[in-house]
């Protein structure tokens, strides 16, 4: 089963990408939906399977590779928490794979789209049913290659290879790190297989590394090295300047890879290391501050940008942000819980805007929008559940996980917690605002696109238009039914965890296992109507030591924690309707009153300035010096010195030969004379 | 059993082919193809026994397999004495196996002299094998250095515009390392009495002496590898050398280098190698950064990849001078899949040259609608080049940097960057030849590959990817090998803390080469 | 002390009536006869030649010691009527072409040839100093054979005079040993050097005389001067047959001198050759770079030459003297089969002389460029060729002896040498081809190109072969 889940779209990518042209386009689109039907089945059918029966495996495939002590297998890690990944890949993917049947079926290269589609799927999936990091690393680069094909997509435009380019190379950055923290891990652990280092991690929790002189902690530079290299992957700050451009890409394909499933990438592999974060208290504290500041700054440019793929790429950031501070305070599934909503209704969101763009024949900027929503009314309601579902409100998706994820950072009880939970509140305003100024500016007021566009505005096919309607299922009941079982509290024990916080955690370092019964909770009907503990639901694939269970302290957080979300989310929505709305002219005024912010806003925060000239100008720089190194230092003073040297050599040695027999003599005599006195000196001095 | 001398059979084979292309009698046409097929039927035929000697080859044992033994230089006592273990078959096969597709690669666009490039190419086979097959120091140094022989030949005569200057570096600078290796060698001799190379690794020799040894080799070997700062001659002569010579000169000759080291300066001048190893890292880690950056600026698609060329020697010197398993067995890996995947690149830039006829990066552009196939098979191999996980680029890259991880961490650090540059400038190139809009109206007209091509590239794509899922098939059979000359070693390294672990008493040590 | 015994001088002997003999025929007969005297003196090195290796190879000594027979004079002798062989044979149509066919070179040539075997046997150093004067008469006009040339003339007078100052040297030095030893007799001397604890420093003076006359004869620097002027000025026939044997009997007496009465104070002798050897390899290398005329590089590459082989000598061991006859005897074979190709360099009517004047003759002459190639490279000391063992050899036995100075000296200067070897390949093959030479390639030379070209190359198959009687040759010398 697991092998259909994964290597369906593998085999659907062979066929279409080694016969795309013979089979033609039809045939392409057919084959490579099935696959991702197959897919999507066999992966719901492994949910029921492994989560709800709770009986989690591992198939081994291959050795990949051997090397001394170095093993690493090609495996299949089918536990809960890949199952929950594949789930919502898969689910995704399909609606985004019947989506762009109709959102590309005027491009010409379609039949490479859908394959790029599917072999994208497939590393995905290779990433999270990996069972070492090292497999993990494949689909790692694996899924980084994809994006990169499917964002340079339309290579005749320069801005697309150039952020594809852009998107590998900043990957790269992070993927390097990631490959770093493995080396760290094989040093360490002496394997890094999962299970070998999951289980090993308590018994290295104060390992010393001895580098460069002073002693580091082991675990914290390993999940410190590891952390960064989710940066990367999920665009945090500092290396998420290539999320927004990768919009040059097709819409699909921005609801797919950098939005629902690949930029979540990181959060999922450190919830898959869990058990290793759980010992690196430091790092998650960074985790926590870094998820804020981005959810946080993310959202600040959000509120200002004009091309509405951006604005929703940086809303993705920032909901990326939400997901990271849940990691550093410990709240994994709730993290992973806001990982599944927001991929449907940032999937919606996206594909929606699809529609609009679709519309409008390829029109992004919001400015030459608007007055839409008589035009297309589906794509308009859409939009909506979209933006409700993102900005948290009742009884959306995005509800339940925002909430969860707030009210454990402000219960874990740090600081880390209480400043994630203040930023975050504002980035929730912040978050409904723009989300209502986007909806505004394009379905509301005047139109402000040309007249012939306007003209043949038409409503999405059905083929695009049900894709819709499925991933708005899920962004609207996806939060209430899961919101248990994901992240529900046990009831069993539960007071007793929560004394014993109260009292002041205990630290002695023993972990939380709810002992799992095989034959689980037996239950035939429907899993989920029953109330579910969480621990049953994840077993062991999610570790939480017990002083770390913020989210057991979450249930218990004050009413107004609970409330504080909606409140200002609402608040975020009436702003904007007021400014958009009724008085257009207030944007300007702000802008004229606080120019700075603007700006700082406008411009992305100067992040690509600022790297285009500390480290791309700098490198090519030192390569054109290097280059003149190699001929005016280098060679100059290695062969071709050697080459000058000897001619000149060389012709002092011929201008001896002056044809002279009277000189020549006189060379020999000179000659014979220097070796006798050579000998007379050598008897002098006693030779 | 009698078993067939099959190592001198494959040394010798091309040379047999050599006097049948000799034979060829004619007018100017006739002469050329006829010496096109016996050249090539004379390359499969070697290919073939290659095969046999890889599915024969034995790899349980680290001993030397095949070999053979006879008198050569009896006043001497230096013996005719081939033999091939885990580390040394595959750069056999190699050999091996690129020859054919350099001479199949030069079917159409050589036309001039085409008899004298077919003998140089088998020469200059019979020549590589030999080096990887002698297990005598004295045969080993005769084929090393006669290499240079038909390569001067290669790129003077069929070569680019600087053509001479090019041919001249190349020659003399590779022959002054040697030399050097030639006096060592003779020292060697003077000392142990032998030079078969099995008892030199057995013999001890005087650590203080083993410096200077080292030196020598290092100036020889560090020359063919080459390491920075003494690369300056491959872009040149990768630049003017026919895509042919490009292809066996990243192929093969390259390794030259990296094989010397493994079979001459680790195992029989240890202690030496111990000293000197921290240095090697740095000098790798700078090659890599240096040559990366460079490479990113390249205007001349060649030098570009022959820049690359350098980089990604920079991780074999790390990784085999790390003496880790890991490490070695990394620097050998890179050393296969740099062959194949250079020489590809190689052979890419060849079918856009002998189109359009200039390396100009700038010249091309957008040439992606017109050549779809080639489009996908430069992809897959720059890819590789750039060392994604599922080529045998990723392999290679991955055990030599872990292997250093373990021994020198701030200077994996550094190196790792390498793989970020590596990335740029190889997509770079890619994205500025293939991609864009299409400008240039003549980079348009160019047909896609020809079967001929894709019957030269198609079995590189395969093995690339081959041994980036599988690489079980190189390392099953260089492992024994690779771990005797580590543990060998090894044993010559005193041990420093770099390292430790307490867990409840028990301590794990990192050990960490120092002089 | 045999009495009158001239059986072990037989090959001489029977040179020298046949020279008698032709001379008269010459004479008598003029014009008709010169290619026949030609022809007849090749013969007859063949048939001594015969002689010398169906004759006993005992170790012999006769007329009171003035003359030595043993392996190592036989094999030289060998040697020497090969390198006559070939030089005649290289000789024969250059002549006819220059219009310089008269059969006195071919006496001349025959006579130095007598000279020179009389060297490598002499153990007296009277007769030393006879044979190499009757060798060098000879050679001073062989030099100016070409009297209405302005530059053979003026090679003639320069090699006369100086040769004439080597020689003085020579006697001076001899004179010298003879007054603090008071005798001539190689093994007389060498007991009694062996009997003096203190070597007195008349010896030792007169040892550095002699030492650099025969350095000249060897043209070995600083006693080079003379060399690149004589050989771009006399014919290329002759310049071909002084680059050819000359310098392989010269060192041979050289060697001979050392070995047998100056073996007690090699102590002495050592540094002036480690000397002489270094000298000559820099100059050898350096100075032949930016040479335009190939017979003036080929003098260059002669002095280099002869300094690989003086490091043998400086070793000082019979290991090194194994090796430097090796390297004499390759050394010999390759400038033949060199030669060959230059004199075969005639355009429009007359001899060329410039390295430029050969481009491109890998495809208007490709055998002749191929061979050429071939040497040049095996003179660079590139493996396989047969350049590649006797360097190889040089360089084993001075590093046996620890003096790795002159081993990186050598291979470094080799390196630097290789430059100008390649050069000449560079023109032959990447240059663009000038209209080729005229006339189809002799036999006589063909057969002197084929025969060197397959020596080089195929002395890596059985290399055994010419060591070991290079060291039977070589061992004679200790022994005896």
């Amino acid at each position: 089963m697991e092998f259909i889940a994964v290597f369906a779209p593998f085999v659907g990518f062979l066929i279409t990408g080694l016969f795309g042209k013979q089979l033609g386009n039809t045939a392409v689109k057919l084959m490579t939906c099935a696959a991702m039907f197959m897919a999507a089945g066999a992966s719901i059918y492994l949910f029921y399977e492994v989560n709800l029966q709770g009986n989690p495996y591992t198939t081994i495939i291959a050795t990949w590779l051997e090397s001394g002590t170095l093993k690493v297998d090609w495996a299949l890690r089918i536990d809960q928490l890949t199952v929950v990944m594949m789930c919502v890949i898969n689910i995704v993917s399909t609606c985004v794979h019947v989506y762009s049947v109709g959102y590309m079926s005027h491009d010409d290269h379609q039949s490479r789209f859908m394959s790029f589609l599917n072999l994208f799927t497939f590393a995905m999936l290779m990433l999270v049913t990996a069972n070492n990091l090292l497999q993990l690393f494949f689909g790692w680069e694996g899924v980084g290659l994809a994006s990169y094909l499917l964002i340079g997509f339309w290579h005749h435009k320069h801005s697309a290879n150039a952020a594809a380019q852009k998107a590998f190379v900043v990957n790269r950055v992070g993927d390097l790190t990631l490959g770093l923290g493995m080396m760290a891990t094989f040093a360490v652990f002496g394997s890094i297989d999962f299970d070998i280092i999951f289980a090993e991690a308590s018994k290295y929790a104060d390992t010393d590394f001895v580098l460069f002189g002073q002693h580091i902690h082991a675990m914290t530079a390993i999940c410190l090295l590891l952390f960064i290299g989710s940066i990367g992957k999920s665009a945090q700050i500092g290396l998420h300047t290539w999320l927004p451009d990768a919009m040059e890409g097709p819409t699909p394909v921005s609801a797919l890879i950098h939005a629902a499933t690949m930029v979540t990438a990181g959060v999922f592999l450190l919830a898959r290391l869990s058990p290793l974060f759980e010992y690196a208290p430091e790092i998650r504290v960074l985790v926590t501050v870094t998820g804020t500041a981005t959810a946080f700054i993310a959202a600040t440019i959000g509120m200002t940008q004009f091309d509405i793929k951006r604005v929703i790429a940086y809303s993705t950031m920032s909901q990326l942000g939400y997901m990271f501070f849940a990691l550093g305070v410990s709240a994994y599934s709730a993290a992973i819980f806001h990982l599944m909503t927001h991929a449907f209704f940032k999937a919606l969101l996206f594909l929606s805007a699809g529609s609009v763009i679709h519309a409008l024949s390829d029109e992004q900027d919001m400015r030459n929008m608007g007055g839409l929503w008589k035009k297309i009314p589906f794509t308009y309601i859409m939009m909506w559940t979209g933006a409700l579902a993102l900005a948290g409100i009742p009884p959306f998706a995005g509800f339940y996980s925002k909430d969860i994820v707030m009210e454990a950072a402000y219960a874990a009880g740090t600081w880390s917690g209480q400043f994630a939970f203040w930023m975050s509140l504002a980035a929730v305003f912040m978050t409904s605002f723009y989300s209502w100024r986007l909806i505004i500016l394009t379905f509301h007021g005047k139109p402000r696109a040309s007249k012939e566009v306007m003209d043949h505005v038409h409503e999405s096919p059905a083929v695009m238009l049900v894709p819709l309607f499925v991933l708005a299922m899920g962004a609207v009941f996806a939060g209430a039914f899961f919101y248990e079982p994901f992240v529900g509290g046990e009831k069993a024990h539960a007071e007793a965890i929560h004394a014993s916080a109260e009292a002041g955690a205990p630290h002695e370092t023993t972990r939380v296992k709810i002992e799992h019964d095989v034959e689980a909770p037996v239950i035939e009907e429907e899993g989920n109507e029953i109330v579910w503990s969480r621990q049953d639901f994840w077993g062991d694939s999610i570790l939480v030591l017990e002083e770390n269970d913020s989210l057991q302290f979450a249930h218990s957080a004050p009413e107004w924690v609970k409330f504080s979300p909606l409140v200002v989310g609402l608040l975020g929505i009436m702003m904007a309707y007021l400014i958009y709305m009724t008085q257009p002219g207030v944007p300007e005024k702000v802008k004229r009153t606080f120019p700075v912010l603007h700006a700082l806003s406008f411009n992305k925060w100067y992040f690509d300035e600022m790297y285009e000239f500390l480290f791309v100008r700098r490198a090519f720089g030192l390569g054109r010096l290097f280059t003149l190194g190699d001929r005016k230092i280098i060679d100059r003073f290695g062969p071709d010195g050697g080459a000058t040297i000897s001619r000149a050599t060389a012709g002092m040695f011929s201008r001896f030969q002056t044809g002279f027999i009277y000189q020549y003599a006189f060379v020999m005599m000179i000659a014979v004379i220097s070796l006798l006195s050579w000998f007379v000196f050598r008897a002098e001095g006693g030779g | 059993m009698v078993e067939l001398p099959i190592l001198s059979i494959m040394t010798f084979l091309p040379l047999v082919g050599v006097l049948l292309i000799l034979l060829v009698r004619g007018e100017e046409q006739a002469v050329a193809k006829n010496s096109r097929y016996m050249a090539l039927y004379t390359s499969l035929f070697t290919l073939a026994f290659a095969v046999y000697m890889f599915v024969k080859f034995d790899g349980s044992t680290a001993d030397f397999q095949f070999t053979e033994k006879g008198e050569w230089l009896k006043p001497l006592g230096i013996n005719y004495h081939m033999g091939i273990d885990g580390i040394s078959m595959f750069f056999v096969f190699l050999s091996a196996l690129l020859t054919p597709i350099c001479i199949l690669s030069a079917w159409e666009s050589v036309e001039k002299r085409v008899r004298e490039y077919m003998i140089a190419f088998l020469v200059l086979e019979t020549f590589m094998i030999g080096t990887f097959c002698a297990l005598d120091s004295i045969l080993f140094y005769v084929f090393f250095e006669a290499v240079l022989i038909p390569m001067f030949i290669i790129i003077g005569v069929w070569g680019g515009p600087r053509r001479v200057y090019a041919s001249y570096k190349f020659f003399l600078y590779t022959l002054l390392g040697s030399v050097l290796m030639l006096i060592a060698l003779l020292t060697l001799y003077a000392k142990v009495g032998s030079t078969d190379i099995p008892a030199l690794m057995a013999a001890p020799v005087d650590p203080s002496l083993q410096v200077w040894l080292w030196l020598a080799f290092f100036a020889s070997f560090a020359v063919k590898l080459p390491m920075w700062p003494v690369h300056t001659w491959l872009p040149d002569a990768h630049v003017e050398a026919p895509t042919a010579g490009s292809v066996i000169l990243a192929g093969v000759l390259l390794k030259m280098g990296g094989y010397g080291f493994l079979r001459f300066s680790l195992p029989i001048m240890p202690d030496a190698s111990a000293l000197f190893g921290p240095y090697m890292l740095w000098l790798g880690v700078i090659a890599i950064i240096y040559t990366s950056l460079v490479a990113l600026v390249q205007e001349d698609m060649k030098k570009l990849v022959a820049y690359s060329s350098v980089a990604h020697m920079g991780y074999v010197t790390i990784g085999m001078f790390t003496g880790t398993v890991q490490g070695i067995e990394g620097g050998i890996f890179q050393m296969i899949s740099h062959a194949l995947i250079s020489g590809a690149l190689f052979l890419c830039v060849g079918v856009l040259y002998d189109r359009l006829h200039t390396r100009e990066i700038s010249r091309y552009g957008g040439i992606v609608p017109n050549m779809p196939v080639f489009a996908v098979i430069f992809m897959i191999f720059m890819l590789g080049s750039v060392g994604l996980p599922g080529t045998s680029g990723f392999i290679g890259e991955f055990l030599s940097l872990l292997g250093a991880f373990q021994i020198n961490t701030l200077a994996t650090l550094f190196a790792s960057t390498g793989l970020v540059l590596g990335a740029a400038y190889m997509l770079l190139l890619y994205r500025r030849v293939m991609f864009g809009p299409s400008v240039n109206k003549d980079a348009m007209d160019m047909p896609d590959v020809n079967m001929r091509e894709l019957f030269l590239l198609v079995p590189l794509v395969g093995m690339v990817l081959w041994l980036g899922i599988f690489p079980a098939t190189v390392m099953d059979r260089i492992g024994p090998s690779v771990e005797k000359l580590s543990a060998d070693y090894q044993k010559h390294v005193e041990i420093r803390l770099e390292m430790t672990v307490d867990v409840e008493g028990q301590t794990r040590k990192e050990e960490e080469a120092v002089p | 002390m045999t009495g009158f015994d001239l059986i072990p001088l037989l090959p001489e002997l029977f040179l020298a009536i046949n020279a008698m003999v032709l001379l008269l025929l010459g004479v008598s007969s003029g014009k008709s006869a010169n290619h026949f005297v030609f022809w007849a003196s090749a013969f007859c090195y063949v048939v001594a030649a015969a002689v010398m290796v169906f004759f006993s190879w005992g170790d012999a000594v006769v007329l009171n010691g003035m003359f030595k027979f043993d392996n190592f004079a036989g094999f030289m002798k060998l040697a020497i009527l090969l390198g006559l062989l070939s030089s005649t044979a290289l000789s024969v149509r250059y002549l006819d072409d220059e219009g310089l066919m008269r059969f006195e070179y071919a006496i001349l040539m025959m006579m130095a040839g007598i000279g020179m075997m009389l060297m490598v046997s002499a153990s007296n150093l009277l007769s030393l100093y006879m044979a190499l004067e009757l060798q060098s008469l000879s050679l001073y006009v062989l030099a100016a054979f070409r009297r209405n040339s302005v530059q053979s003339a003026e090679a003639g007078v320069k090699y006369f005079s100086l040769g004439a100052l080597s020689s003085g040297m020579i006697l001076f030095g001899i004179s010298l040993i003879y007054g603090f030893s008071g005798t001539l007799d190689y093994a007389a001397l060498q007991t009694t050097l062996s009997s003096l604890e203190q070597i007195p420093v008349g010896i030792t003076f007169g040892l550095v005389f002699l030492l650099a006359g025969l350095a000249f004869k060897i043209s070995a620097v600083p006693f080079h001067m003379w060399t690149p002027d004589v050989y771009q000025g006399a014919p290329t026939s002759v310049t071909a047959f002084f680059a050819i044997v000359p310098k392989v009997a010269a060192m041979a007496l050289l060697m001979r001198l050392l070995f047998e009465p100056f073996a007690p104070v090699s102590g002495q002798w050592e540094q002036i050759v480690w000397f002489l050897s270094a000298a000559s390899m820099v100059v050898g290398a350096f100075a032949a770079i930016v040479q335009e005329n190939i017979k003036r590089l080929m003098a260059y590459s002669s002095i280099g030459n002869m300094g690989y082989a003086l490091i043998g000598v400086a070793a000082a061991s019979a290991a090194g003297v194994g090796a430097v006859i090796l390297y004499l005897f390759i050394y010999l074979v390759m400038t033949s089969g060199a030669f060959a190709v230059i004199v075969s360099m005639r355009r429009n009517g007359k001899a060329v002389e410039n390295i430029g004047d050969l481009a491109g003759l890998s495809q208007t002459k490709p055998a002749l460029a191929y061979v050429m190639a071939i040497l040049m490279f095996s003179m660079s000391g590139i493996p396989p060729m047969a350049g590649f063992f006797g360097k190889l050899m040089i360089f084993q036995t001075v590093v046996a002896q620890e003096m790795y100075v002159l081993a990186v000296l050598g291979v470094v200067t080799s390196v630097v040498a290789a430059y100008y070897y390649l050069r000449v390949i560079k023109v032959m093959f990447f240059d663009a081809p000038v209209d080729g030479f005229e006339k189809e390639v002799p036999f006589a030379r063909r057969a002197v190109l084929v025969l060197s070209a397959l020596f080089v190359l195929g002395f890596i198959v059985k290399p055994s072969l010419v060591i070991a009687i290079a060291q039977s040759a070589a061992d004679s010398l200790f022994t005896g």
